[in-house]
């Protein structure tokens, strides 16, 4: 009886722990893993020619997998698996990419993460491939490129130039701009025009927060756009001439104008003119509120365009303008090069990967019709006219160039930037600090997780 | 008489009050997945001005949910059955047998309620990467496994402990092995909590979406939270009341599976009234 | 043993008595045995799969708490206690702890005594009794991602329902931007979270209002006692265990509260609703600091572990 027992569970807990496999690897488990990667390359000699290649992308233009499949259209014997991860799942998914050795061939990145993927070598360099024909074969891929967008993909690079001397890990898939949209007829009835100066984007607030309307658009995980601009008015100029100069302590978070970039937008906010759900808002919110016509200006990238021309009220009459420059300053933009394509430096089909780079980068991508509302990071692309109103304030803005994506150093390290991002901008905003406590801070952070690191 | 019953008046009042703050939030959900993404966008209280299909049907083809399905129910059919099948046997040993270690494992067991989430996830994904199992269902049914074996022990123990050890006693004279006892009579009077469990632990594998994003390589093993949340980061191009309508899809699942077996759902609770 | 009779039967008796005992503990011994295999087989599968896909991740955890680690490539810059160190002298720590507590209290008071009221309802046989305990159980399989969006959505101060309302009812004043604004943003997570425990709570207690034996209620009922005398006195005192339990549930459970918070606030603004989880995936996923990550949840599992051992010896003290 005893025996038969034993017997039975044995067998039964043995049959539970087949069925569940979770056994440690054993010989004969390695070896079943191991066969997939065999047939593929067999497959790979028998065909020889299909290419098969992965693209992993964050960018909300490739939320459905068209882009692959167009490639795929016009390029036959290549298959192309493709990823869409929205940002937020986006990084973590990568890093367990690379922690498992399985990059996707070609992948966006972006810039704090950009650095960090080029210093992890995820990336091949592409500098001597800018003088390889572009997709078309009609020049050079490198000429093909907006200067402008190329130098602020370059600049992305900064913190860790001195290895890498201008060198191109990802090339730039869009010319990011940020523009103000409104809505012509809402300005009409409160008697307003597109502001050309500060003063007058002031006024204007004033005037749509007396008729009613949230003036002006905060966003959670877009909460530093208003310092950066700011900074770049108030600083642009002298950091351009002295990059280094945050380093060397000629400039530090003490400095008057520093202060200046922060509290003008807490001008901003005291005053009641930027949405007060901003502090936690994303962008969705902030859309739905723009929409029902509740916000009057909202400021964004042209990412984002597609959606609001294709559901915004057809009585709205939506256009675009610069946001002008807080210190009278031509007004540069945020943005440039803000989304990369990198090549991985683990690819096993660095050609196909190469030639697909190259067609997210190129005139035939940008002809499609899904591409409609996005700028692009190359020259001679032709927009359809009847987009002129909308893409004004994103042309415009890109027309005085781009501001650097490290001006002043507030997010130089991931810990910097948690802290700006979390702490001292709600916190400049809500009253619980001022800009001295935030100089401060700024400046020991900038020292511990930045300068002592750097030694 | 008239006084209970005006009692009685008020707190039906009172639960009705609480059921319309429960359910409604739920109600607006199906309500916008049948709104177009204009009506969705104008007023996001309002009733849609006709019902239309089109969403659900842009959620099933677009977003590859039958992909999806096919991978959750599996996954979470897996899930179920492991948990329920060894739940059982565990809580049985612990509840009516006495064996070497009994505290140290029971308490092992339970001790992953203390666990964080977040911080095994990347020692996890380590793990699966070793054993070689990316990608495969099992990457996902262990750990959902060890998530909601705790609480499921809690009240499965519990519940066979309430089960007199008369029984027991009876079935061993009738010449019964404990393995036998346990099939024989353990099982078959453990339903009840078994459908109760199922219904805790289905919901959770069913709904657990951090580990999958992060785990899962290969889109034709996403599961439906992975597809939502990549819906989700895409809504522009789909539209919100897509979203929705993939959460009503999905919510609908767990919501049958409860209502089928909400009969022994009570009873069950009650009849091992959890005592920790 | 058998007292002694020295009369032959007696001995007799008493060898017959030390056979049959002799071959009784042997048959014990080998039913102990036998008990023994078995339960340890039967608990064996369970606790395989925990050691592989629990234990064995989580004492990974635990070393790379040791050391500084970004999540790819090898473990290498060992800093000993450094990471343990460096947390308990964060503030933002105690600042998660905080708001934890905050939770926990507000879930463990209105939570589960919400719960318990609906649970007294149910009881009390209202009409419509069977439709509302099926029904009110559902918010709680509902996941999250559900949850938090549409709570999100409820207290958004501009298009959000609950700010209209109060304009409607001419409580105007009181709206505000709920989630936004950091004295009431902790609140509203708080609300979204008791949204979903409270049909938990409430149906582990109506199960054991159940069990509670008839005849002690009825007593009470032919004493005249009235509803809440009866609760007060007999149905509280009955279901002592059951708020122990739910207590130590509300603990564990809330301490791991992640995606509600994240997809309504993100733990914003300024810290207002950052849980120990949202610090520990933010440390983590974002800054990629895993060392230190590791060490935050080991910290918080700790004192998780001591909570509910105290929280076990006032029980047993309470009841004892």
């Amino acid at each position: 009886m005893k025996k038969k027992l034993i017997a039975l569970v044995t067998i039964l807990v043995m049959l539970v722990l087949t069925v569940a496999g979770c056994t440690p690897p054993t010989p004969a488990q390695s070896s079943s893993s191991s066969k997939p990667a065999d047939s593929k390359q067999e497959s790979k000699s028998a065909e020889k020619k299909q290419i098969k290649l992965k693209l992993a992308t964050f960018s909300t233009d490739f939320s459905t997998d068209w882009v692959a499949k167009e490639f795929m259209k016009l390029n036959p014997g290549y298959t192309v698996e493709f990823e869409f991860l929205p940002s937020a799942n986006y990084y973590g998914k990568i890093m367990t990419y690379a922690a498992s050795n399985e990059m996707p061939d070609v992948f966006f990145t972006q810039s704090a993460n950009y650095i960090d993927h080029t210093k992890k070598g995820l990336l091949t360099d592409l500098t001597s491939y800018l003088d390889t024909p572009s997709y078309e074969g009609d020049m050079k891929w490198g000429d093909t490129f907006i200067p402008a967008v190329l130098d602020s993909a370059r600049s992305i690079l900064k913190p860790i130039q001195s290895e890498l001397k201008g060198k191109y890990y990802a090339m730039p898939y869009a010319m990011t701009s940020v523009a103000v949209m409104y809505d012509k007829k809402l300005f009409a009835k409160v008697g307003i025009q597109p502001p050309k100066t500060w003063a007058e984007f002031m006024s204007n607030n004033e005037k749509l927060k007396q008729a009613g309307y949230i003036p002006f658009s905060l966003v959670t995980e877009w909460i530093d756009w208003y310092p950066r601009i700011f900074w770049d008015q108030y600083l642009g100029e002298e950091i351009a001439k002295d990059p280094t100069a945050f380093e060397t302590g000629k400039l530090t978070f003490s400095d008057k104008r520093v202060q200046q970039g922060l509290l003008g937008m807490k001008e901003m906010w005291d005053k009641g003119y930027l949405n007060e759900s901003g502090l936690t808002a994303n962008s969705q919110d902030v859309t739905n509120t723009f929409i029902q016509r509740k916000l009057a200006q909202y400021m964004l990238t042209p990412t984002r365009l597609k959606y609001l021309m294709d559901n915004a009220p057809k009585d709205m009459d939506l256009a675009t303008f610069v946001l002008p420059g807080i210190n009278g300053k031509p007004p540069k933009t945020l943005g440039g090069s803000s989304m990369l394509v990198g090549v991985s430096s683990s690819t096993k089909e660095f050609e196909g990967a190469l030639r697909l780079a190259k067609f997210l980068t190129s005139k035939t991508l940008y002809a499609m019709p899904e591409m409609k509302y996005q700028n692009a990071s190359i020259k001679n692309v032709k927009k359809d006219p009847s987009l002129d109103q909308i893409m004004k304030g994103y042309a415009d803005a890109a027309e005085n160039g781009f501001i650097p994506e490290i001006l002043v150093p507030a997010e130089i390290t991931p810990q910097m930037r948690e802290v700006f991002m979390q702490e001292i901008v709600p916190g400049l905003m809500l009253g619980k600090t001022n800009v001295d406590e935030i100089s401060k801070k700024l400046q020991e952070l900038y020292k511990t997780t930045y300068l002592d690191k750097k030694k | 008489m008239k006084k209970a019953k005006i009692a009685k008046m008020t707190l039906l009042a009172i639960i009705s009050a609480y059921s319309v703050i429960s359910l409604y939030p739920l109600v607006w959900v199906i309500i916008q997945s049948f709104k177009t993404e204009t009506e969705f966008l104008q007023s996001i209280w309002a009733l849609p001005k006709s019902l239309n299909f089109a969403n659900f049907i842009k959620a099933w083809n677009e977003a590859n949910f039958s992909d999806y399905f096919i991978n959750s129910i599996a996954v979470t059919m897996i899930t179920l059955v492991l948990v329920l099948g060894l739940t059982a046997m565990a809580a049985f040993a612990f509840a009516k047998l006495n064996f070497f270690g009994k505290k140290f494992f029971y308490y092992m067991i339970i001790m992953n309620m203390l666990i964080p989430t977040a911080i095994i996830l990347l020692p996890m994904f380590f793990l699966i990467r070793d054993l070689g199992i990316r990608n495969t269902y099992q990457a996902l049914v262990f750990p959902y496994f060890t998530g909601s074996v705790p609480l499921g022990l809690i009240i499965t123990t519990s519940y066979y402990k309430s089960i007199p050890d008369e029984l027991l006693e009876a079935a061993k004279l009738d010449g019964c092995s404990i393995f036998q006892t346990f099939i024989r009579i353990m099982l078959p009077l453990g339903l009840p909590i078994m459908a109760t469990q199922g219904v805790l632990a289905g919901m959770s594998a069913w709904n657990e979406y951090m580990w999958a994003v992060i785990s899962i390589g290969e889109k034709s093993r996403f599961t439906i939270p992975v597809g939502i949340a990549t819906l989700q980061g895409a809504a522009e191009a789909h539209g919100y009341v897509v979203i929705f309508a993939a959460l009503t899809l999905s919510s609908s699942v767990i919501v049958a599976l409860y209502l089928s077996s909400q009969k022994f759902f009570i009873k069950s609770i009650a009849a091992g009234a959890v005592k920790g | 043993m058998i007292t002694n009779n020295n009369s032959k039967e007696a001995l007799a008796l008493s060898q017959v008595n030390q056979k049959t005992s002799l071959i009784k503990g042997k048959k014990i011994r080998k039913e102990k045995v036998t008990e023994n295999i078995t339960g340890l087989l039967f608990v064996l599968p369970t606790i395989i799969i925990f050691v592989v896909f629990l234990y064995y991740p989580f004492f990974n955890a635990v070393r790379i708490s040791f050391y500084d680690y970004s999540g790819i490539g090898p473990l290498k810059d060992f800093v000993g206690l450094a990471n343990y160190k460096k947390a308990l002298v964060d503030p933002n720590y105690y600042n998660a702890l905080f708001n934890i507590f905050k939770l926990i209290l507000i879930d463990a008071g209105l939570g589960i005594s919400i719960g318990f009221i609906f649970a007294y309802i149910l009881y009390e046989r209202v009409p419509g009794w069977k439709f509302f305990s099926v029904a009110l159980f559902i918010p709680y399989l509902m996941s999250m991602v559900v949850s938090g969006t549409i709570w999100k959505m409820i207290f958004d101060p501009t298009i959000g329902l609950l700010n209209s309302a109060l304009i409607s009812i001419g409580l105007g004043n009181l709206a505000r931007p709920w989630l936004a604004d950091p004295g009431t943003a902790m609140y509203a997570v708080a609300v979204t979270w008791i949204w979903r425990t409270i049909p938990f709570n409430m149906i582990i207690m109506y199960a054991n209002i159940l069990k509670m034996p008839v005849d002690i209620i009825e007593a009470s009922k032919i004493d005249g006692a009235s509803v809440l005398q009866r609760l007060r006195y007999v149905v509280i005192p009955y279901l002592k265990p059951t708020f122990s339990v739910l207590i130590v549930l509300t603990i564990t459970h809330g301490f791991r509260i992640f995606d509600t918070v994240w997809i309504m606030t993100q733990g914003g603004p300024a810290r207002a609703t950052e849980t120990i989880t949202t610090y520990i995936y933010r440390k983590a996923f974002q800054n990629l600091e895993f060392g230190y990550a590791s060490a935050i949840s080991i910290i918080m599992m700790i004192m998780m572990i001591s909570i509910v051992v105290i929280t076990n010896i006032i029980k047993r003290k309470s009841e004892g």
